[in-house]
């Protein structure tokens, strides 16, 4: 078990090392964006080996290393790079919630090197998927484009089992036990860079609380340690959504390219990240023309997300491999009126999940926050924002399930609690970017 | 126990306290009245759960380590409990049976409609491949199920027993004669 721990250490090293390269040629200074640059390395190696098994590459340890160097070497390329100076920390608040936080987080990190692979779709799907790569040595048709196999959903995006593979590859054996402190770093990860990106932008009294809050959610938890890819893909949206908006706030072109590669690994990590990254674009785009802001630097952030999907979308339909969700049906209006019914149930079990106990109140805080800044307040911009994210978040959803070809009572009851992980997680990250608003002056009364 | 209930009892204040200290620092930080307010509901909404989730992770801990530990010097080999509750484990030393059995680059054949077993079999014999007709397949494995009504013939036929924990079900792996 060392010896597995210490090999996924070495790998996420690699892939921090990777993501510190790639933050500074986007325009990041590394001081205080270890966690930016963490989740930058783990969103980029991910898509690229995700390329690379294409290629017909079995990612071995050394090709990841070359992957994460070259990677790294981007960082020596002369940029540019904006100074954000950052608030003192007041340690009246950050200290007692890092406390707690710190200490939930520990004892989930027990949990998670002992934790066996008992969730069906993980030891099933997921990680089967990384076991199978492993073995037969890349991405083999007798497996991967394999009928028999079909109930695997072959084709759904590989960004997971791309780095399970790496993980096991440093590991030196397939330990299904220490996969999980894969997804405990990726937890990790997300709250820094959350607080990095946050922290000059909103008040510390309520960052600190609604990361807390966000950070020990029961259901997160029990999300994240069944190894399947619900919270990776909340954790890249919702970063995403966040450089999303310091580029509308602030016309940060780092910002901008800090949201596309996370953009870019959301679509690569599971089908409905395409939906909501196709609406997070929409949605900048209209406030880019709002606001004003170049709408040049969407561009290479599009092409990233397109770079990170087509491909496998390419290899998918030439080896025949038939989707899970019959996206072109998707939009033929006879099919939807023949699968009204579904829309409903979809709707109720949604809101029902969402709002479970387990999550802590986070939507209903945020949706509180939302109408009040809205109704109250003259800055409108974040609340709408916010409120768009979810909307694109929660269509999705409901689109997803209103498609889909499996019995709709099956799909709710097996994915119903785990697919609202991004609505409740970017709703969870853009509580304290609307609860400043609330610190701007009150709404002129109207004569 | 009734220290347990008195801790328990005893948060919920401690919680609405630390809120109201939250209150007051934002109060101080923004000056704006509903930001604090916010800023005390949210420190409050994850106060206020936050032993029962350490407790609730702890307990989780304990759990899978005394099961990788009893793993370690099990009889009779390891488990593989596949399901959250930890119920229907499996024998480990079934499919390590069954990988002994079958060569690394021969096909099989997963003759049942059982879930968890049909699975488990594709996961556990990689790099072994499995087929989707039985004619394509080197070996046929099957569970609650019977490889003489697929109509092939074989030249070894094995039962592989207990193949759950608590000793039920057997596997019959065939070698189809060529």
């Amino acid at each position: 078990m060392t010896r597995s721990i210490a090999g996924l250490l070495v790998a996420n090293a690699a892939f921090l090392g990777a993501g510190c390269g790639v933050v500074r040629f986007v325009g990041f200074r590394l001081r205080g964006h270890v966690g930016v640059a963490y989740m930058a390395g783990i969103a980029s190696v991910g898509v690229l080996s995700t390329l690379m098994l294409i290629a017909g590459l079995a990612l071995h340890g050394w090709q990841a290393l070359v992957l994460c160097g070259l990677l790294a070497a981007l960082g020596l390329v002369p940029r540019e790079r904006a100074e954000t100076p950052a608030p003192r920390t007041d340690w009246r608040i950050a200290g007692p919630a890092a406390g707690l936080l710190g200490g939930y987080l520990a004892v989930l990190l027990v949990q998670c090197v002992f934790q066996p692979l008992n969730s069906w779709d993980a030891w099933a799907k997921w990680t089967m998927k990384a076991r199978a790569i492993v073995l037969l040595e890349g991405l083999h048709t007798s497996v991967f484009a394999n009928q028999a196999y079909r109930p695997l959903v072959l084709d759904y995006p590989m960004l997971i089992p791309a780095l399970e593979v790496i993980d096991f590859r440093f590991m030196g054996r397939l330990d299904t036990l220490v996969i999980h402190v894969q997804f405990w770093l990726l937890l990790v990860g997300f709250l820094l860079a959350a607080l990095e990106l946050l922290r000059d932008r909103v008040p510390q009294s309520l960052l600190w609380p609604s990361l807390l809050l966000v950070g020990t959610a029961p259901a997160l938890a029990g999300n994240l340690t069944s190894a399947y890819a619900d919270a990776p893909v909340a954790f890249f949206f919702s970063l995403a959504a966040i450089g999303a908006w310091r580029y509308v706030v602030a016309g940060e072109r780092s910002a901008i390219a800090f949201s596309g590669l996370m953009a870019g690994a959301a679509v690569a990590t599971k089908p409905e990240g395409s939906p909501f990254v196709v609406g997070l674009f929409v949605l900048l785009l209209i406030f880019c023309r709002v606001r004003h802001r170049p709408l040049l630097p969407l561009v290479p952030a599009a092409a990233w997300c397109l770079v990170a999907i087509v491909p496998w979308r390419i290899w998918v339909s030439q080896h025949g491999i038939r989707p899970s969700t019959p996206v072109s049906r998707g939009f033929d209006p006879g099919y939807l009126w023949g699968r009204i019914d579904r829309v409903w149930p979809s709707v109720r079990s949604l809101v029902e999940k969402s709002f479970a106990a387990d999550w802590l109140a986070i939507l209903p805080l945020v949706l509180a926050a939302v109408v009040v800044v809205l109704v109250w307040r003259r800055s409108r911009a974040a609340a709408l924002f916010t409120a768009g994210a979810l909307a694109i978040v929660f269509l999705s959803l409901l689109w997803a399930y209103w498609v889909q070809r499996p019995g709709l009572h099956y799909l709710l009851s097996s994915s119903g609690s785990r697919t609202v992980t991004t609505l409740v997680v970017v709703a969870g990250v853009f509580l304290p970017i609307v609860g400043a608003e609330l610190t701007r002056s009150r709404r002129k009364p109207s004569p | 126990m009734a220290l347990k209930v008195l801790f328990f009892v005893l948060w919920i204040p401690a919680s609405i306290v630390a809120a109201l200290a939250v209150f007051r620092l934002s109060r101080q930080e923004t000056g704006a009245l509903p930001v604090a307010v916010l800023a005390a509901a949210i420190a409050l909404a994850g106060l206020v759960v936050y032993p029962r989730t350490i407790k609730n992770t702890a307990a989780a801990a304990h759990r899978y380590e005394r099961l990788w530990s009893a793993n370690k010097h099990r009889a009779g080999g390891p488990w593989d409990c596949l399901t959250a509750d930890l119920h229907g484990c499996l024998r480990e030393d079934v499919w390590a049976e069954l990988r002994q059995m079958i060569p690394k680059h021969d096909r099989f054949y997963l003759q049942t409609d059982h879930g968890l077993i049909h699975f488990w079999t594709f996961t556990s014999l990689l790099p072994r491949v499995a087929v989707q007709i039985p004619r394509a397949a080197d070996w046929v494995i099957s569970y609650r199920a019977d490889p003489e009504a697929l109509g092939l013939r074989y030249s070894k036929l094995q039962t592989i027993r207990h193949v759950y924990s608590n000793g039920n079900g057997s596997i019959v792996v065939a070698k189809v004669a060529r």
